[in-house]
């Protein structure tokens, strides 16, 4: 497990912090009512935190995090350095090729056709 | 790599069979169901679980395993859907079953372009593609319905149905078949379809005497 005293970065610690509660994304996502989509890009800091304290207080509640505690402050002052994050540039070529998966679980197990797979090429790019 | 020649590698069923035994035995604590690959899959293999939007509706898939085998994507839509939480958790089992058991392939693909994934995947000949896929339904289905549970869930079952009067196993095929796979189906938190299929896959249908 990571060590949560060494995060720079909002989004790293977010995850360590679930990760370190065993609470799996989709739990979370029901218990904070959050988008997974959204969230998962939080953790991989391709979006920003949410600056809404409201929002950012039920995020810490959810991960168990007692107010008061190195943990809440840490929490709250990431998120706040965390804002100015900008939205990444869509994936480099090179970069969704390392990606691009060896299998894939369609309907009855029948192989992708071209069009499919080029579909899949650019939902990971744009992931 | 040869893609004339491409051969799904053979792994017999007793094989699958053992490495899902084996794989649910380490990271799943005995007796607990259901299996919950989710967890397995963040916490015990540290695989990223990225949710994408359109990722059915565009290209048909609900999930699969990333090249950089650290990351499961799936739809978003039905990641969110309570209707379809079994439906990703076989599919989350299906992809770590491709990691468990084809990691020679992994090993041996390299592309240097989306036109040439595109061009390898559609020469791999379709019976070899489908038998590949084939392995990796068989470890997600014994992963998560293990067979002493199902045959245990199973008997439970037969008792209340021949209790009832009801003793037409050998005549009465599918119909008795998906009546006895829907109740048990929640304990294991997968599909009907799935336990149908392990019931005559693990050779307890129709009950011998």
């Amino acid at each position: 497990m990571e060590n949560i005293g060494v995060h720079n970065c909002f989004g790293s610690f977010f995850r360590t912090l679930r990760k370190e509660k065993k609470i799996t994304l989709r739990q979370f996502c029901k218990m904070a009512a959050a988008d997974p989509g959204n969230i998962s890009k939080m953790e991989r800091s391709v979006w920003p935190p949410p600056q809404d304290r409201a929002i950012l207080e039920r995020y810490a509640k959810t991960l168990e995090i007692a107010e008061g505690t190195d943990e809440w402050y840490q929490f709250f002052d990431l998120a706040a350095a965390d804002c100015g994050i900008v939205p990444h540039d869509l994936m480099s070529d090179e970069k969704v090729v390392e990606m691009l998966p060896a299998f894939f679980r369609t309907l009855r197990g029948q192989k992708p056709t071209e069009a499919e797979m080029r579909a899949v090429a650019e939902k990971i790019r744009r992931s | 790599m040869d893609l004339a020649g491409f051969k799904a590698p053979f792994i017999s069923r007793e094989k699958i069979w053992q490495a899902a035994d084996e794989f649910r035995a380490k990271y799943w604590p005995p007796g607990e169901l259901p299996v919950d690959v989710e967890a397995i899959a963040e916490f015990e293999l540290n695989l990223e679980i990225r949710p994408i939007t359109g990722l059915y509706s565009s290209c048909n898939v609900d999930a699969l395993l990333l090249g950089n085998l650290e990351t499961i994507i799936v739809d978003t839509g039905y990641y969110r859907d309570d209707r379809m939480v079994n439906r990703i958790r076989f599919s989350m089992a299906h992809e770590i079953g491709h990691l468990i058991l084809h990691p020679d392939i992994y090993s041996r693909i390299a592309h240097s372009s989306i036109d040439e994934w595109v061009s390898f995947f559609q020469a791999i000949p379709d019976d070899q593609y489908t038998w590949i896929e084939q392995h990796a339904y068989e470890f997600a289905g014994r992963l998560l319905v293990p067979r002493d549970r199902l045959k245990a869930e199973f008997e439970k079952a037969r008792a209340l149905a021949e209790a009832s009067g009801f003793t037409e196993w050998d005549s009465s095929g599918e119909m008795a078949r998906d009546y006895i796979a829907r109740g048990i189906s929640r304990v294991f938190a997968v599909s009907e379809q799935v336990v149908s299929r392990r019931l005559l896959r693990e050779n307890l249908l129709p009950p011998r005497r």
